[in-house]
């Protein structure tokens, strides 16, 4: 005891624990937080490349604060700002008063030391997406101008789009990470074979928006594309034979996204919301007129659930994921604005393990023979029960029970709301099920066996095992 | 050396317990279809059209020597203008779809006809074949001079053939592939001749229509025939595609452009059994 007490005495305090520093910083902090302040000067080391310009309208709403409280919020929020931008690596942030000898009493200099991130960025990869695999390569040039743009040039090679190269410019609006604009150009040749006998070749050139308001994500863009229809198998369908050729069009479109789930792949509670217009024939361009909207909603709900997991040793492992309710709803509606009938590549299809399992993709809808036409207007909708297997509960697999549901018909603008209700409830294609998910980390794996309870005569549909991969689930 | 006989794979039969799980009972209720289909009743040769005078005939030479041959053989057809030679198996107008859905094109017309019995040749074999020797004449010699001029012939190219071709697709995407139609032909001509002279081309397509005008006479069809053949289809369809073709009457032009748009029509012109021919033809088969 008489040892321990002399050496405390005699060395230093000992240095505080974490903890104890942490206190002291907060308390400290809550203690000057209402005492007034503002910032002096602002400076942004470590740029090379970056415009002085720029980085004034990035760090512009620093200068605002008069508390320290303020101070230190904004100096946080616009250390998130600059590094959600995507070009700096890391973004140090030094708060400290001012050392300027004729500066206020209470000013305080903002240094934020900055790493910008490598300039070029080559990729390659392969990807899996909803029922479609690919290739790909991309070259990236980040921040070519000095203002966070970004120069994507890809390439890629798949399953569905044999080949897809893409070309974008874009920047930040406002400097703002939340909202971007961009300029695009692309070629895609997308391979229908399967389903419809026919490959489409579409080039075109865009331009688009991206930003957040206070409901959720907003996309809205501009695409002036040139499709193709050919290479019509030989023993293609007359009605595909039909939509062969050459369409121009020249489209606005916006859409909304909110997203309130938990999990993308697999939610556990929330919802999720997304509308899609567009408009095709603007500006007088093109042959193809219409007015489409689309909209998509899905909720989930967890029954249970929640108690911890512990493995033998009485260890946390996970958190027992409950019983799941998840509910989906899809419509959409195609107008055409002039006489023609819509062009395959604009209709809507459906069926597959993706949207109404128990039928092929594609499998719902007009069809001539074995290919799908599409269609201008359909509904789908998906209840499932998901539930934890025994034994496994703290894996990412699932087992599920499913009703789908959901029809698409062919319809012409003008048809009267009843003629169309009735066509709409006239033929639905309705399967049960059920099966095993497995969340892999990037997309959902499932493997289910259906039942298909009542078709459409020509549905394509699938009695017994279907296996689905991909994002967006019903 | 036969290969040995392997043993049929073995057939395995589910369990009658397990037999359920084939579901064959489902789908429990079958709707009726969303959608049919139109079937087409008759034989249908989609074309491009409609033509330059009448909205019956072709614009395009190897559209109307079948649309007018298929009318010789006595085929209940309807025509259709589509317009879009992608629609076709082969990439290339005509074709004729026969009911339910059966693709046709080509040769393949020729064997559905004969195979029908349906085909007109000449009785004697001799001529029958000299009729094929003229047949390749026409589509070689006066081929190439129809081409140069419907697509190099600068104002007939611009004004007249970039429109009936490429007018269905919206603008600009009908001038590229104008042009791209023209680079094809050039190409095409350039199979047969090293360079491509104006004069060269036409004095061939002169000599042909000579020895057609000799060959013809004052019959009514080709070799003194009492039916018309395939060689009279496709003598037909290039006398009257050439002969259809609008003058242009837009005074600007340069003069020496209009004289050169309207060569091969004068050329046919100079033979008058051949026109009369023509204008019999026309009104025999097409009205």
């Amino acid at each position: 005891m008489e040892d321990d007490k002399e050496r405390a005495s005699a060395s230093a305090p000992p240095p505080p624990s974490y903890e104890e520093a942490a206190f002291r910083m907060f308390g400290l902090l809550n203690a000057t937080a209402s005492q007034p302040g503002h910032v002096h000067s602002l400076r942004v080391l470590g740029t090379e490349r970056t415009r002085d310009s720029f980085l004034k309208l990035a760090t512009s709403n620093t200068f605002t604060g008069m508390t320290i409280a303020d101070i230190i919020n904004d100096v946080q929020h616009t250390a998130d700002r600059l590094q959600r931008l995507d070009i700096f690596d890391s973004v140090n942030v030094i708060l400290d008063t001012s050392r300027d000898p004729f500066a206020a009493k209470d000013a305080f200099d903002v240094i934020f030391s900055v790493k910008e991130k490598s300039r070029f960025f080559l990729k390659t990869g392969t990807e899996i997406g909803n029922g479609e695999g690919n290739m790909n390569g991309s070259v990236v040039i980040r921040n070519v101008f000095g203002g966070a743009e970004m120069l994507e040039t890809s390439a890629s090679f798949g399953t569905r789009n044999s080949s897809a190269f893409q070309f974008s410019l874009s920047r930040p609006v406002n400097a703002s990470p939340d909202a971007r604009i961009d300029v695009n150009a692309h070629s895609v040749v997308r391979n229908n074979m399967m389903f419809s006998s026919h490959e489409e070749l579409v080039r075109g050139i865009g331009a688009r928006f991206k930003g957040l308001s206070n409901w959720g994500f907003h996309e809205i863009s501009y695409d002036l594309s040139w499709r193709t229809i050919d290479r019509i198998a030989e023993n293609g369908s007359l009605s595909i034979r039909n939509q062969a050729g050459h369409s121009l069009k020249s489209s606005i479109s916006h859409s909304f996204v909110r997203d309130r789930r938990d999990d993308m792949l697999l939610p556990t509670k929330g919802y999720y919301l997304r509308f899609t217009q567009e408009l095709a024939g603007v500006g007088k361009i093109g042959d193809t007129k219409y007015l489409k909207h689309e909209v998509e909603a899905s909720i989930a709900r967890q029954h249970g659930g929640g108690e911890i997991l512990r493995d033998e040793n009485g260890l946390a492992k996970a958190i027992a994921p409950g019983i799941v309710l998840s509910l989906n709803v899809r419509g959409g509606l195609l107008a055409t604005l002039n006489d023609k009938e819509a062009n395959i590549s604009d209709k809507f299809m459906l069926g597959g393990p993706l949207s109404i399992r128990g039928f092929r993709t594609c499998g719902v809808g007009p069809r001539d023979k074995k290919d799908s036409l599409g269609g201008d207007a359909y509904w789908a909708t998906g209840v499932s029960l998901i539930t934890p297997l025994p034994k496994l509960a703290d894996k990412p697999l699932r087992g599920h029970a499913f009703v789908n549901a959901g029809s698409l018909i062919p319809w012409k603008t003008g048809t009267s709301t009843s003629d169309t209700i009735k066509a709409l409830t006239a033929s639905p294609s309705v399967a049960v099920g059920f099966g095993i998910i497995y969340r892999h980390s990037v997309a959902r794996l499932e493997l289910n066996f259906c039942i298909p309870l009542t078709v459409a005569r020509g549905d394509m549909f699938k009695r017994g095992f279907q296996l689905g991969l991909g994002l967006n689930f019903m | 050396m036969s290969r040995p006989q392997l043993p049929a794979l073995p057939t395995i039969e589910l369990p009658a317990f397990l037999e359920p799980l084939k579901l064959k009972k489902f789908p429990l209720r079958t709707f009726p279809a969303t959608y049919e289909p139109p079937r087409p009743t008759k034989p249908t040769l989609q074309v491009f059209g409609p033509g330059w005078e009448g909205k019956q005939a072709s614009f395009d030479v190897d559209c109307l020597s079948m649309q007018v041959y298929l009318k010789f053989c006595g085929v209940d057809f309807d025509v259709v203008h589509s317009n879009e030679p992608y629609s076709s198996p082969k990439v290339k107008l005509p074709y004729l779809v026969v009911p339910p859905d059966h693709c046709l094109y080509g040769e393949q017309i020729h064997h559905w006809l004969q195979k029908n019995e349906k085909n007109k040749r000449l009785e004697k074999e001799a001529e029958d074949i000299e009729s094929k020797a003229f047949v390749t004449m026409i589509e070689k010699k006066l081929g190439a001079a129809l081409l140069f001029t419907l697509w190099l012939e600068p104002l007939n190219a611009s004004e007249l053939t970039s429109t009936k071709y490429f007018g269905h697709v919206s603008s600009p995407i009908d001038k590229l592939l104008a042009y791209r139609k023209k680079e094809e032909v050039v190409q095409s001509l350039l199979i047969d001749r090293d360079v491509l002279i104006r004069e060269e081309i036409y004095q061939s397509a002169a000599d042909a229509l000579s020895a057609l005008s000799v060959k013809l006479g004052a019959n009514d069809y080709f070799f003194g025939s009492d039916y018309p053949t395939y060689l009279d289809a496709v003598a037909f369809a290039y006398f009257h595609v050439i002969l259809a073709i609008p003058q242009i009457t837009d005074s600007n032009a340069d003069k020496e452009a209009k004289r050169h748009a309207t060569e091969l029509r004068n050329l046919v012109l100079n033979h008058s059994n051949l026109v009369k021919y023509t204008k019999k033809m026309y009104s025999t088969w097409l009205k």
